[in-house]
């Protein structure tokens, strides 16, 4: 398949000077500036580094604990120590390097894979990849002064709680943790918008690539997942701050729901993890067999599929915690159901290979050992899903063999083959086939030999995270080949790194197609993406649009050059990649690094308990986001733009169409479900007792809330009447009049509402129940604060003449925030009224 | 902006996993909510006919998928989605259900 020299959106020769002006739009700043950088490709590599860091700082962490544990009787590191390190390993494999690594690739190879300039929401990047950074570099710094977490990556209450953790350790993890997921949260939200609505024209949902598919679902996931994670650190943080008993079994608290909320994230991210690395390996299997993928569209089943059957599975964490034999029968089953659509994936990649003539490279070696310790990983998660088996097992050291085949299997593995792969896009030089062959055996045989063993000593009885063991146990040499193969494992992943700097620090040369693959990433690319968006008509463009590198490297396909004098893209439609509008994108800026700094900062110090500096870096953080949202609400610099010879676009939109509008939103579900989990936790505790409302706590009356209810309503009418007050008269007073009295009414639905809590005598102090209700309250309250920042930002920019038609994103985004803010004003307290009086 | 139904389409691929999760969580509810308040054979009882509905729903939403597969001219990746989906909802809904034929509902 060609594209007829007629039938290309723009004609040759191009206007002088068109490529040289795209260029300068998008240079990267040379020097120090570089850090201010939002381009995708910048931040992507930044975030991608800083992943692999972690991964190594982490990798020390497990040699230090094979070392110990390499012969009994070990006093290399002590109970302590031992105990700070096994939790910073999990936690920060886990957090600063897993999730984060997955997200990086996304960020740094989607645009140019879907063929856009750049993702929707650059400065966003650029803000999670500085608050993930900052925030986690000064939260692994806490292990060299004795101050890292210490109850394990999960931490559970009541381990973790003020009793048996006083110091605070477990504050690291849990503050920590929580602004890294919320930059998490970002990258899911700017890889959804960008997946949806930036893709080349002609790239329907069908000739999406497949790694795309799978970033969708993963973002998608990590939207619903993670929620559950930030209510869990919030729950357990305040019971540690402020003695609000959650998870205190005296004061009618429950541990169990500290791992319902952590296991409703926790499963579904083992998949977010290995989704991606799933979407990568179908992505590199094609290239290396040269054909294209066998099963697509069941492969894009399969990830639905994945994507659903992960959120049934998280009790099958809690076998061993007495839930009852029908609740974990249901979950046994939905474990095991999960095997169908992740063997489905892995049959499609065995026929594209039979199908094809795979050539043995070194990524196609990491791919093939994917596969073997994969399958072997998935075989032993169908045992642990076994009821009575895993009560055999539950917490022995069979388990950590199990998930490190499933994680390093599933996901190191494809990320090495990955790195391998598309690391000639970096500076255009390939890894050496030698080093990356050693880098592979080495790898592949120490990773076997440090982890099977695992699986025998824990059918033996080994436990996991004991510092140390009796030596007439039998399990001496099962320890001392797991820490031999775990040291020829490092050699093979330092193999594999040095060999990555050599390449890196050999001169920039032109990438080519190296490795003749069939996605659009390989088309020739600068700081700008590609020169011109291409036109696509297959799903897979590099192979059956023949001339279309040099095309799209001539400008002959869409928005050749700058078509505004800034930076853009093209935005279109979500199912047939119909192009909408060009999309303005805002440049590189100091603003998202100080924003994100403030934010890391603010938690990190509010947990040693510097709360006049932390209020100072909190306030430079809103300060920052607020300079940020002041830049880029503003007027389309042209109202159309010419993207081919015959071909106008709108610049910019409004509502629906806009991207911020989809962020807005996105955001909201996130918001909205934090909020069900703290209804969960607040259903969870009513339950638990004997009766509802506990002794010692008592309802407000039903008019508190009827009355808050009803001034929330007015509250958000107001507010909608002024978003569509006449933006064209000035001055804009009735706008700002109804600002003040929607803004008015919120405060005072919320005052209302406590009050009535504070006349029913709420002590969250007493009992699980109070704190669940006083949790409810607060996080209204929270979004009370946030909304009169928001009007008086609102305010501030219709006084100073910002507020216009063209300049309206603020305005709407508010206002979708408010509605959303009376719902849960409206919803929370009802449900705290309504549940005891259904439960009799 | 075109009208192209994406939530619409979204909600018609995705049916049948809603499905199977709404099945999973609301058998897991009323399992751990009921045990102390009901029978064994009603826990029971009310398990197996929300689960017989929920499979009926699946087995209908699979003859709707093959059904507008043969009879409508739709996208081929819409199709095979709608159709991949209700295979899974089927056996997800039928395999969950699996439990309740040779276990008490509220046993130890």
């Amino acid at each position: 398949m060609s594209s007829s020299p007629d039938s290309l959106p723009n004609i040759l020769p191009r206007p002088e000077g068109e490529r040289e002006k795209l260029e300068a739009v998008w240079r990267t700043p040379q020097g120090w500036r570089f850090f201010k950088s939002v381009n995708n490709t910048n931040i992507g590599l930044l975030y991608i580094g800083t992943a692999l860091l972690f991964f190594v700082l982490a990798g020390i962490l497990g040699l230090l604990m094979r070392m110990q544990l390499a012969v009994p009787g070990n006093d290399l590191l002590g109970a302590s120590t031992y105990n700070q390190v096994f939790t910073m390993h999990g936690t920060v494999m886990m957090f600063l390097f897993a999730i984060p690594v997955v997200e990086a690739i996304a960020v740094f190879l989607l645009p140019n894979m879907l063929g856009a300039r750049d993702l929707p929401f650059p400065r966003l990047s650029a803000y999670a990849y500085w608050a993930y950074a900052i925030g986690g570099l000064a939260f692994f710094c806490t292990l060299f002064v004795g101050l890292a977490p210490d109850g394990g990556w999960f931490m559970y209450p009541p381990l973790s709680g003020k009793q048996y953790s006083p110091d605070v350790n477990a504050d690291f993890w849990l503050l920590g943790i929580g602004f890294i997921e919320i930059s998490a949260i970002a990258g899911a939200i700017e890889l959804i918008v960008g997946i949806l609505f930036t893709r080349a024209p002609g790239m329907t949902l069908s000739r999406m690539p497949i790694y795309a598919w799978t970033m969708l679902v993963v973002a998608v996931m990590i939207v619903f997942a993670f929620p559950a994670v930030i209510a869990a650190t919030a729950l357990l943080e305040l019971e540690r701050a402020f003695d609000w008993p959650f998870f205190i079994a005296e004061r009618g608290g429950d541990s169990v729901l500290w791992q319902h909320l952590f296991w409703f994230f926790g499963h579904p991210e083992v998949y977010i993890i290995f989704l991606p690395a799933a979407g990568m390996v179908s992505t590199m299997i094609p290239t290396i067999a040269q054909t294209s993928l066998v099963g697509y569209r069941a492969i894009v089943v399969a990830l639905l599929g994945v994507g659903f059957f992960s959120f049934g599975l998280w009790a099958h964490h809690m076998f061993s915690v007495g839930l009852g034999t029908m609740e974990l029968s249901f979950v046994s089953a939905a474990s095991m159901a999960v095997a169908i659509p992740t063997a489905i994936q892995v049959f499609a990649w065995i026929a594209t290979l039979w199908r094809g003539s795979p050539r043995l490279t070194a990524p196609a070696l990491f791919l093939l050992g994917f596969l073997f310790i994969f399958v072997l990983g998935g075989l032993t998660g169908v045992m642990v899903a076994v009821v009575p088996f895993d009560w055999q097992v539950h917490d022995s050291y069979f388990i950590v063999a199990h998930f490190h085949y499933v994680l390093i299997g599933g996901m190191v593995f494809p990320m090495f083959a990955a790195l391998a792969y598309w690391l000639p896009l970096v500076n255009g030089n390939t890894m050496s086939e030698r080093w990356g062959r050693w880098s592979f055996a080495l790898s592949f045989i120490g990773f076997n030999l440090a982890f099977f063993p695992m699986h025998i000593s824990g059918l033996l009885g080994m436990p996991r995270r004991v510092y140390t063991y009796d030596g007439t146990l039998g399990w001496n040499s099962l320890n001392m080949l797991s820490t031999i193969g775990a040291f020829i494992l490092a050699l093979g992943i330092a193999l594999f790194f040095i060999d990555m700097v050599r390449t890196l620090r050999k001169p920039k040369q032109h990438a080519g197609n190296p490795w003749h693959a069939s996605t659009l990433e390989w088309l020739p690319n600068e700081d700008y993406g590609m020169r011109s968006i291409p036109q696509i008509a297959s799903r897979d463009p590099l192979w059956e649009q023949t001339g279309l590198a040099e095309e799209v490297e001539q400008g002959r396909h869409w928005l050749p050059g700058t078509a505004t004098g800034g930076r853009e893209t093209l935005m279109t439609s979500a199912v047939q990649a119909t192009p909408l509008h060009v999309l303005p994108l805002p440049t590189d800026s100091w603003l998202p690094l100080i924003a994100a700094a403030g934010t890391a900062a603010f938690f990190l110090l509010l947990t040693i308990g510097a709360v006049l500096p932390a209020a100072v870096c909190g306030v430079a953080a809103v300060a920052a986001v607020c300079g940020w949202l002041w830049q880029i609400d503003r007027p389309s610099p042209a109202p159309q733009a010419r993207i081919g010879e015959h071909t106008w676009l709108p610049v910019g939109a409004r509502g629906i169409a806009s991207h911020a509008w989809w962020g807005t939103c996105i955001m909201l579900t996130v918001d909205l479900l934090i909020f069900a989990c703290f209804l969960f936790a607040y259903a969870h505790a009513s339950m638990s007792g004997a009766t509802c409302p506990p002794p010692g706590a008592r309802l407000p009356a039903l008019g508190w809330s009827l009355s808050a209810g009803m001034l929330l309503l007015a509250s958000s009418v107001m507010l909608e009447v002024a978003r569509r007050c006449d933006m064209h008269r000035q001055p804009q007073r009735l706008l700002r009049l109804f600002i003040v009295l929607a803004a008015i009414g919120m405060c005072a639905a919320f005052v209302i509402e406590w009050r009535g809590q504070h006349a029913a005598g709420l002590d969250p102090t007493a009992q699980a129940w109070s704190a669940a209700v006083a949790t409810v309250l607060a996080y209204q309250g929270f979004h009370v604060a946030i909304l009169v920042i928001a009007a008086a930002y609102l305010l501030f920019r219709s006084w100073s003449g910002r507020l216009k038609m063209a300049s309206r994103a603020s305005l709407d985004n508010t206002a979708l925030i408010w509605h959303c803010t009376s719902l849960q004003g409206i919803v929370g307290p009802m449900t705290i009224q309504l549940l005891p009086q259904w439960m009799g | 902006m075109p009208r192209e139904r994406l939530f619409a389409m979204t909600f018609d691929v995705c049916a049948p996993l809603l499905l199977w999760a709404l099945h999973l969580f609301g058998a897991y509810v009323f399992a751990a909510t009921a045990c102390g308040s009901m029978s064994d054979d009603q826990v029971q009882l009310v398990l197996l006919a929300w689960s017989l509905i929920a499979l009926a729903c699946a087995v209908g939403l699979l003859i709707r998928a093959t059904y507008r597969r043969r009879h409508f001219v739709l996208a081929r990746l819409l199709s095979g989605m709608r159709l991949g989906c209700a295979v899974l909802g089927v056996i997800g809904v039928a395999w969950t259900a699996l439990p309740l034929l040779v276990l008490p509902s509220c046993g130890v």
